[in-house]
Formats: C-alpha cells, structure tokens, sequence
C-alpha cells in the first residue's frame, strides 16, 4: 500500500512537472523585435533600449508532443478491399521509430528585464521550467504483434524506456557585446534551483530467442534517481512520504549552473548568420535525494524451458518455480541508496541564417538539434519574418523533422507605445487537422519596451541599422 | 484595405487551401471492420537432465522399479491378505451370576462386634469358543458392569477388586455402598479406557479366566437375622482387544487361486518381439501376526496365448514363515518364495516364449502352537513376476488406437504453421520412434506427425557386453504445415504406433542392461505461427 502510493506520487509528480529538454519555443529566434529571443541565442538582441517582462505574464509556454505516430500514418496501415476494411497491425508497426517519445513541458517567465548601455546589453530573468517525457520502444510493439518466432528468431529485442521529469527555477543574466559591426557575442550564465526531479535511466530489458532451442535470454538494467526539495519521496524505511509546499519557495538545497554562448556575425548587410549553443550546465541533486538501482546491472537469465533435472527439481515443479522466480528477483532486485545524483540540462545547438529581401521582408533558415538518450534529435525551420507596419511583425514558417514534413508555425508581435504583445504557436494545423498532429506548442506574453527603433525595417543590435529582421520558429526538436 | 488586413487575409487563405487539400485521415479509420494479423512466436517448452531414477519417480508407474544394483524392473503384483486378527478372533459378550450369603460366624460378628467383612474370591469364564485358550488381552475398549441385588437389615458396602485387570498398572475395582437396611440395587461398571490388560491365566484352569474378589462389608444399623444376600450378575458388552496371546488355533488363512497378466506380452505388441534375458517369479508372505504359519505353493504355471500352461519348475513349494516379534505394534516379517535360473528353475526360458499370465495357487495356515495377534495384523501373499530390464528387442513395434478430441474449436483456423524442435542427448540403450495416424471416425487415416517417418531419440552406443559406452545426440524439427493441421483438427481418432530398437553391437542385437543411472537428456521449443482476418 505504501509502496503503491509512493508509486503514484512518483507518477503525479513526473506528470506535475516538466521535462528537463529544450524549453524555448523556437519561432522566437528570428523574431527581432522581442527579448524573448535571448533565450535561444544570448548575442540576439531586441530592437529596443530596455525593457521589461510584465510581471508574471511575460512569457508563458507551452508543449505536447508525440513522436511516435500520427493518425494520419494509421491510414497507411488500413487495408480495404470490396466488402471489408481492415486494421493491419503487422503494417501498425512502421508507425513507430525505433524510440518513440511523448513529452509535455510549461514554463513561466516570472519576471525579465534589459537594458542597452552602448554596446553592452545586460538582462535578467527568473523562470519556472517544468515538464515530463517519456519514452518508449518500437521493439514492445514489434514483440507482441509480429512475435519473437521465425525471421526474428536470434534478434535481441529491445525494450529500452526512458523517462524523465522535473521542475526547477532558473535565475538568469545574460549579457551581449557588441566587439564590431559585425560580430556580436553573448552569454547567459543561470543559478538554477532544483526542486523535483524523478529520472528513469539506463533502463532496458533486452530479449533474444536461441535459434537453435528457442530459449529465452534476457538481461536488463534500470535506475531511478528521485529528489525533491518538499521531502522525501522514497523512503528506505517503508513509510508514507511526508511533503511539505514550503520547499516550493524556501530551502532549496538542489543547485546547479548553466550556461548559454552565443554570435552573430553579419556577412553583408543582407545576410546575418548566427550559432548558439544553450543550457550547457547541470543540477546536483542532494535533496531526499534517492536511487533505485538495479542490483545486478546488466546479468542475463536465460529461460530454456520447464526444468525437469535430476540435479535439482527432478519431481519438484514447485523448488523449480522458486528456483526460477529466485532468479528473476535477483535479475530484477534493487538496490534503494540514499545519494545525490547530477542531472545534465539538455543542451541544444541553433545554427540561424537571415537573408533580408526587403528592408521588411527576410527569408530565415534555422537548423537545430539535441541529444537525448544518446542519439541526436534535430530539424530544420524554414521561413519568412515580415513587418508590414512597426506595429506589427510576422513569422511564418515550416519545420521538417523526422517523417513530418508539415508542421507550419507562426509568431505574431504586436506594439503599442511600449506595450508589447506577442502569441506563437507551433504546428497551428493540429487543432484543424488532429490527425496529421504530432503535437502543438504555444508562447504567450507581454513586455513593455523603450528605445525602439522608428523604422519598421531596423535590426536587431543595431539601432541605427533599419534592416529588419525576424525569421520562421520551429517546433521543439526535442519533440522529433 | 491596409497592408495589415491583406496579411491576414492572406494568411487566413493559405491556410483554408491548405487545410482543405488535407484529407480527413479519420475517415478510413472511422471505417475499419476487422483487424488482419500475423504472428510467429516462439518459447522453450521443456529442458529434460534426468537419470532413469529420477524419470521413473517423476512418472512413478507401478509397474517399474529398480534393483540394488540399479537394473530397471518391469514388474506384475498381485496381493492378497488374510483377514486381521479382529475378524479371526473376537471377545464375546459374557455373563456371570453369584449369590453371596454371610455365614452364621460373620452373622455372630455383627451382631457382637457391630460388623463384619464377607469376602468371597469368584472366578469368571470368557469361553472364547471351541479350543481357543486365550492367556491375556490387551484391552482397547468396552464395559464390564457388576449388577448387585441385595436383601439386607444394615448399611455397608461392596467392593469387587479385579487383581489380574489393570488399568494404568491399578488393579480395576468396583464398589457401592448405602447408609441404610432394605432391598437394594446397584449396577457399578468399568469403562475401558486407553490400554488395559487383562491376565486370563491366574486362576486355577490356566487360561480363559477371571478372577474377581467380592468384599461385602456390613456395619450394623438393625436386626440381625438370616435374610442378609447379595446377588451379583457381572455381564462384559463390547469388549475388542488390541492385542491377543494364547493359543490360537489353525484357522485357513489364505487359500488362493488366481492369474496375473503379463501386459508387455499380451497387450499392443503389433510385431517383432521382446525379451528378458533374467525373468523371474517372487511369492513373498509378510506374516504380521505373532503366529508360526506355513506356506504350501501348489500351482505356479506361465500360460501362453492359447492358453497352454507350463509349470514353472525348481521351487520350494511348502515351508515356514516366521511369527511377526512380541513388539508393541504390527512389524511384519516376510518370508519369500524366490524362483529364478539361478535356483535352476525353466522360468527364464519360458518367459522368452512371451507367455500372458502366470497362473498360481497358494495356501498359508499357522502351525499349532501358542502366539500372538493384533487386532490389525494379517498376513499378506505377494506374488510378482520380475522382469530386469537386460533386454533386447527385434523389430519391436507397439501399437494403440484411441479416441481423439482436441478440444480446440474455430480457434484452431488461427493457426497457421506449427513446428517443435527437439535437440537430444540419450545415455539410454534404448531408442524411440513415435508415429501418429490422426483418423476419421471410420478409421480413415487424414494424416500422420512425421513426414517421412523418424526416430524421436537414438539408443546409446554399447559395448559387447550391453553396457552404454556413449550418448547418442540428434535434433530434429517437426513442422506441420496449414493443411496438416486442418487435418489434424478434423480427426476422430488417433493410432499411436511406437519403434522401440535397442541398441546393437557391430550391428548384432545384443542383451542390453537398462539402469537408473543412464541419462535423457533433450529439450523441446515450440515455434507456432498465427495469422487471423478477423472482423469485429
């Protein structure tokens, strides 16, 4: 009972909060005229003096994703002939990669502000992250409906899962220099509280049948590390866990630091490139820290049939059945160790190109990618920033990731005086077409900013410089 | 129209065209009726490492066990018991009057010293029936009750003291006694309780008897005159022994005649044949009673499948079987008739003729004498036909037929293909071939497992001798293919016919000896193809 409810507030935490991947909403990174921009390369400036985040509502993201599959991929596992229309699931499984993720993922700006002092830009921020993913293989599916019989026999099944989640604070200031005309560098460096972490790691069972008696061998790992800075979750002695809402606000002990580095290096006057790598840095957790591990990492058992043995269990099925249930707890047992683990932030690189048409009108290109659980996610957004008026300014644009190539987002930036208002989304079709959705994201808030340029054509880090600027925002890639 | 509303505008229609070109995926899935799938799964079934001992207990059939020396023993029993000691002897249920009357001296003491002791010594008969003479009995249960009647003028008091009956080592004794003169009745009993003995022997015939002392105490409280008596009528109800001495008489114990058929002969064998190098017959008598008895074997003949019999020859066919020991419980003691080649008996040779039975007569009575018997012991006549497995077969070919029902429905269409894989080690000298004829009701063969036929396991390499010098090894796979299976599925009946060669020595068959030490080892996996259109 005990365990059980240890259990779910695992599984309501892991839902409560985020996942520790890329935060930042993509089609923000062309978008000249908003300072939510530094957040994807610190060198990306805002088209104004200074400005500051309303409190609380300043920026207010955001995601679900499925990587997995999508209705409209279903469609291709339907077979129909004159009479009947049949689901194949044989066909069911090219739906799946070989992992399959599903994540969600909020975070709050609470408070932000910067400011321009010649060629020195300085901001600060305070932000909530939070979010969940998990992850899933397309060997469980395959093991079940196409069987480990036949052609797979001898194929080592893998059933790797992953899951992650946490929720933490960062307190962030970023400061760029503008060293030339040409090149601008910044920086963000980020005290980062912990407060919930639960990551499933390194957790697999791996099956192969013997071709040549069809015995089973399986062996497998797994490791949870649990923290919280509201109390101890799992306990070694069997009791209820007792969390207390203070550790939200007061006593965080989990701690870490990150870091974002990025440039901007304008070619010619048309075109612009620019590189950031973000959230280099990690949390250590030593708060109720707990992990379960397994105790017998990476050990194989291997099922060859019913035993019937004169060594051990001759006219005994009952000693076989301990025997064998002995051996899987062995392979499977755990180990419970009070210790604090080190979580990495999920680094994610940008690479951008800006080529201006018009003074309002740029065409942008922006490749992206992550690693999670070690294998390189990434994607590439295409599209156009146009700001017909001062007012108001536009990116459109596509990302092709993986196996969907139609995932058009937008972000629109409206200015009155020094009110700011902007919207994005990601993937804007899927409340149209929720079949071809493999997920959506949105980005809200407001800021007020002073010192804008007059030109509905300046750019970013040049004030003086009325060339515009704004690019197309790409979904998540950690979402692919 | 501002530049603004354009946009919108703009951007409004892109997106409606684009929308628009997308067709609704739902709308085949919304029409889905069915699911199509195909599945091959594949699972270990069983990994056999048993030696024949082990085998033999994990199938535990009674007709094989094994010699000291580990030989394998196909073997036939028949028993027969005599009936318990229970059944053979009982403790009837008995009566006994006396009549007690003082004497004129003891009248004299009462009425000058105010009271007096009658004593009387009484003995009382258990007649247990003709010639029977029982020493002494171990009680287990039942009643003795003393009805006293008496006529008397004074208060007093009657005890009887049973000296040779003894409850917990006390001497059982029965007393009444009332305060005041007048015709009195009183029935004092003793239940049995637990294990009393009763010694029958004390009084003066030696046995069968019991000896009471009746004490009549009187304590003066009226006149004094010659109407004093006391009657008393002592019955025993329901008395069983646990346990007898004396002399038992000759009662006929077992008397037997009968037949035990010899199945590996009679039964299945479609052609070829087999034989047993050292058959041999066992009459064993296990004597629980504590009775010298004496056996008389007066028949023992195999007899051939037209019924011809041939005495079996060189055996002792009367003698002694010893008295079960004095213990505190039944411990048999066997005595044994053991009729072999190596007491110079036929029994052997005849046995390679594949006889179908062993016909038998035989008779067991006790000796005259004294002894002892339980109420549970009897004794038992055990006679078996021993068959050590040195053996060797020629073209041996068992067969059965038998009803045939799955049990499995439509669910049998999802199957596909089937196949069993079998990877063998066999340290036995004795190898297996298994076909299976599935029929229709009027005995049609539909189809059969093996295609072509093959042998399951190989025997085990032996030496000139027959002892096992090697393991054979093979693997096979059965596959059984769709159509094989609908077969399969429509069958009726089923006729099993089995391939038992043992092994050979240069190609010769030779006497091989089977023991509980040889080794089978093999593995069996299933690899079972499913595939279903199925619709909701």
């Amino acid at each position: 009972m005990q365990n059980s409810k240890r259990r779910l507030l695992i599984v309501l935490m892991i839902s409560a909060t985020s996942w520790l991947s890329a935060q930042q909403n993509f089609s923000l990174y062309h978008m000249e005229s908003l300072p939510q921009r530094s957040t994807l390369n610190p060198a990306l400036l805002p088209d104004c003096k200074w400005y500051i985040g309303f409190p609380g509502f300043n920026s207010l993201g955001f995601q679900a994703t499925n990587s997995g599959f999508n209705l409209r991929e279903i469609n291709n596992a339907i077979d129909i002939n004159a009479t009947d229309t049949f689901l194949n699931l044989n066909k069911l499984l090219n739906v799946f990669s070989k992992q399959n993720y599903l994540s969600l993922k909020a975070d709050q700006t609470w408070f932000n502000f910067g400011f321009r002092v010649k060629k020195h830009f300085f901001s600060a921020n305070i932000t909530e992250k939070a979010g969940i993913k998990f992850g899933y293989p397309k060997d469980l599916f395959r093991f079940i409906i196409d069987g480990n019989g036949g052609p797979n026999l001898g194929e080592t099944f893998d059933f790797r899962f992953s899951a992650d989640a946490y929720h933490y604070r960062e307190y962030g200031i970023g400061y760029a220099y503008q060293l030339n005309k040409k090149l601008t560098l910044g920086a963000k460096i980020k005290y980062l509280k912990g407060i919930n972490r639960a990551e499933l790691t390194d957790a697999y069972i791996k099956v192969r049948t013997r071709p040549e008696d069809y015995a089973f061998e399986i062996n497998g790992n797994y490791q949870l590390n649990v923290a919280s800075s509201l109390g101890q979750i799992i306990t070694t002695n069997g009791s209820d866990p007792v969390l207390d809402g203070i550790g939200l606000v007061k006593g965080i002990k989990n701690t870490g630091w990150g870091l974002d580095l990025g440039a901007e290096y304008a070619v010619s006057n048309k075109l612009k490139l620019s590189a950031a790598l973000i959230d280099l840095g990690s949390i250590n957790w030593k708060q109720n820290a707990t992990s379960i591990v397994a105790a017998n990492p990476n050990s194989t058992f291997v099922y060859d049939g019913f035993h019937i043995s004169s060594s051990d269990t001759a006219i005994d099925p009952e000693a076989y059945f301990e025997r064998l249930g002995d051996s899987l707890k062995n392979m499977f047992g755990s180990d419970t160790l009070q210790r604090s683990f080190r979580s990495t932030l999920s680094t994610e690189m940008m690479f951008g190109a800006s080529y201006a048409l018009r003074k309002n009108l740029k065409l942008n290109a922006l490749f992206y990618g992550d690693v999670y659980n070690k294998r390189l996610m990434g994607g590439l957004t295409l599209g156009i920033f146009w700001r017909p008026v001062k007012m108001f300014s536009l990116s459109l644009n596509n990302t092709f990731y993986g196996r969907a190539l139609l995932n058009p987002g937008f972000c629109m930036a409206f200015n009155a005086g020094a009110w700011q208002a902007y919207f994005s989304t990601e993937n804007f079709l899927a409340p149209l077409i929720p079949g071809s959705a493999r997920g959506a994201s949105f980005r809200v808030g407001w800021n007020f900013t002073f010192g804008r340029s007059k030109s509905r054509g300046m750019g970013s880090g040049d004030p003086g410089n009325n060339n515009g600027g704004g690019k197309a925002a790409p979904i998540d890639p950690t979402s692919i | 129209m501002n530049k603004l509303t354009k946009t919108v505008s703009l951007l409004l229609l892109s997106m409606f065209i684009v929308t628009a070109c997308i067709k609704d995926p739902l709308g085949k899935i919304k029409g889905i009726n069915g699911v199509k799938w195909q599945g091959e799964y594949a699972a270990p079934l069983v990994n056999v490492d048993l030696n024949l001992e082990d085998a033999v207990a994990l199938v535990n059939p009674e007709w094989i066990n094994s010699f000291p020396d580990k030989t394998l023993v196909v073997h036939y029993d028949k028993k027969h018991f005599s009936k318990k000691g229970e059944e053979l002897y009982a403790l009837y249920d008995r009566s006994f009057n006396g009549n007690i009357v003082p004497t004129s001296s003891e009248l004299n003491t009462l009425s000058t010293s105010g009271m007096v002791t009658v004593v009387r010594n009484l003995v009382f008969d258990m007649a247990p029936g003709a010639g029977l003479q029982f020493d002494s009995v171990w009680l287990k249960e039942g009643v003795f009750t003393a009805g006293l009647s008496l006529n008397t003028n004074h208060q007093g008091k009657v005890t009887l003291e049973f000296p040779d009956f003894k409850s917990s080592g006390l001497p059982v004794s029965l007393s009444e006694n009332w305060s005041s003169g007048g015709s009195i009745s009183r029935s004092p009993f003793h239940n049995v309780s637990g294990i009393e003995s009763l010694d029958l022997s004390k009084a003066n015939q030696g046995f069968n008897q019991i000896r009471v002392k009746v004490s009549w105490e009187l304590t003066k409280t009226g006149t004094v005159g010659n109407n004093e008596q006391l009657q008393l009528n002592l019955t025993t109800q329901g008395l069983k022994f646990r346990k007898l001495y004396g002399y038992l008489g000759q009662p006929g114990l077992i008397n037997v005649q009968d037949s035990i058929d010899l199945t590996i002969f009679s039964n299945n064998i479609l052609k070829g044949n087999i034989v047993f190098e050292d058959a041999r017959i066992k009459v064993r008598f296990n004597n629980g009673n504590g009775l010298k008895s004496q056996y008389q074997v007066q028949q023992l003949s195999l007899v051939s499948k037209n019924g011809t019999p041939v005495a079996v020859t060189s055996y002792s066919t009367a003698g002694n079987i010893a008295a079960a020991p004095d213990n505190a419980d039944v411990t048999p003691i066997a005595d044994s008739v053991y009729v072999t080649k190596v007491s110079g008996s036929n029994v052997a040779a005849v046995m390679r003729t594949e006889p179908h039975y062993l016909a038998y007569r035989v008779g067991v009575a006790p000796v005259a004498g004294r002894g002892h018997v339980w109420d549970n012991s009897n004794m038992e006549l055990a006679v078996t036909v021993e068959l050590p497995m040195l053996v060797s077969t020629k073209d041996l070919v068992l067969e059965d037929t038998s009803d045939l029902d799955l049990g499995i429905g439509k669910e049998g269409d999802y199957v596909e293909m089937i196949k069993i894989k079998m990877n063998a080690e066999n340290g036995i000298p004795l190898g297996a071939g298994v076909q299976c004829y599935f029929m229709d009701a009027t005995n049609k063969v539909l189809d059969s497992l093996f295609q072509p036929f093959r042998y399951i396991i190989k025997q085990a390499s032996v030496d000139a001798a027959g002892n096992v010098v090697s393991a054979s090894t093979d693997q096979w796979e059965l596959v059984v293919d769709k159509p094989r299976i609908s077969n399969i599925l429509k069958a009726k009946r089923l006729r099993i016919r089995a391939w038992i060669p043992t092994s050979t020595y240069n190609a010769s068959p030779i006497p091989v000896s089977i023991t509980t030490d040889q080794k089978l080892k093999f593995k069996l996996g299933a690899d079972i193809k499913f595939s279903a259109d199925a619709k909701f």
